[in-house]
């Protein structure tokens, strides 16, 4: 495989797992219980590998996932990916990544980003479905 | 060298660029059928996936001895069903029942759908269903199980799918009646199957067992469709109202076909 696809393949199997894991929780706990959203923690966690380019395209591509199977409207993972993937570039300019701290940062703010960022990303497709269609 | 390197910068912009309109064009038009069809896709191709991870869960519920207080919660649920509608049958003239049983019915239509796929993400269930506005769904059509038990309402119709968001989803809150004591209340979802009953007033009894029904608006009387089954009898009252909690009766995790009923 080209190095190239390597990292994108990862990234697309670790947001397999994740959805596997995220049924296999739901499945366990029959419904009662809440299960957390795997699948965002890595994308959020798989955010600083790659470069802004990439970065965009394959989160757009999990956030379109999420949406899918998500209970959210459509469109509010995509919006809140998409704002994090930008986001994501500022912070590792500020964060020192070699270190611990900055390796675990950079992904835990990323995620907290983009769980706190879903009101307002859900808000923004409505307000934008309404104005254009 | 450096105009090689302003070239590749104004390519990446173009693509970075070209990656966010895409996206955002995406949600925009979410509803539209390219759209749909590739959400529709991707949910086909995603549920092996997740009737794994839904088996496996199951597998280790059972390992961990969760079978025998499945099936009696089983029972016990098909029990609270079957005994609010035998009260609620009882409590109407049979044949008057029968005649606008018929008629009430023959106004509603029901589509039958598969359940392509089941996600709960922090308590909120979600079902992708294989049928959309082209067979008539619309959003706010509620959803039923084959025992018509209450499941959800749809929260999105797309050309050739729909998704449905369960009845205890926090934020959702239909009204409904309790069985067989009579009442109307206000039901809210609380996600994790939980619901609350609210706006139950103060001279209205209900206990632990009862069942909740789901009633529309203006609908007083016709099909039976019922919700939850009451688990926390009453807090308090507090002026007028009191409160009580109540669970999902339906199991969206187990479901493979639902019925919708569509508005005439």
């Amino acid at each position: 495989m080209p190095a190239i696809f390597f990292r994108p393949t990862l990234f697309a199997a670790t947001l397999a797992a994740c959805l596997f894991l995220e049924a296999a929780l739901a499945a366990s706990s029959r419904g009662y219980l809440p299960v957390p959203p795997l699948a965002l923690v890595a994308v959020a966690a798989w955010m600083p590998a790659f470069p802004v380019v990439g970065r965009l395209w394959l989160l757009g591509s999990a956030g379109f996932v999420m949406d899918t199977f998500g209970p959210d409207p459509f469109g509010t993972r995509l919006l809140s990916a998409l704002a994090a993937a930008l986001a994501a570039e500022m912070l590792m300019r500020v964060s020192t990544r070699e270190s611990a701290a900055g390796r675990v940062g950079v992904p835990a703010a990323l995620a907290a980003f983009m769980w706190l960022s879903a009101p307002l990303a859900r808000a923004s497709a409505g307000y934008i479905s309404a104005f254009l269609l | 060298m450096m105009t090689t390197t302003i070239a590749r910068k104004r390519i990446r912009a173009a693509v970075a660029g070209a990656a966010v309109v895409f996206f955002v064009a995406a949600a925009i038009a979410s509803q539209s059928r390219p759209v749909a069809l590739a959400r529709e896709w991707i949910a086909r191709m995603g549920r092996p996936l997740l009737s794994a991870g839904a088996y496996v869960g199951g597998y280790v519920r059972s390992a961990a001895g969760g079978d025998a207080r499945n099936e009696r919660e089983e029972d016990e649920r098909y029990l609270s069903a079957s005994a609010a509608e035998i009260r609620t049958l009882r409590k109407e003239n049979e044949s008057l029942r029968r005649l606008l049983g018929l008629k009430e019915e023959s106004a509603v239509a029901l589509q039958a759908a598969n359940v392509m796929s089941y996600a709960q993400i922090m308590g909120r269930e979600t079902l992708f269903i294989d049928r959309g506005r082209d067979e008539g769904i619309a959003e706010g059509d509620i959803v039923i199980d084959e025992d018509r038990l209450l499941v959800g309402e749809i929260m999105e119709a797309l050309p050739g799918s729909s998704r449905v968001s369960v009845a205890s989803n926090a934020g959702r809150a239909f009204s409904g009646s309790l069985v067989p004591l009579g009442g109307d209340i206000l039901v809210k979802g609380l996600g994790g199957r939980a619901l609350a009953l609210e706006l139950i007033p103060y001279d209205t009894p209900i206990r632990d067992g009862d069942a909740v029904r789901w009633m529309p608006k203006g609908q007083r009387e016709g099909v039976a469709i019922f919700a939850g089954r009451v688990v926390a009898g009453t807090s308090a009252p507090t002026g007028a109202f009191k409160t009580g909690r109540a669970v999902l009766l339906a199991r969206p995790d187990q479901l493979e076909r639902v019925l919708v009923l569509t508005r005439p």
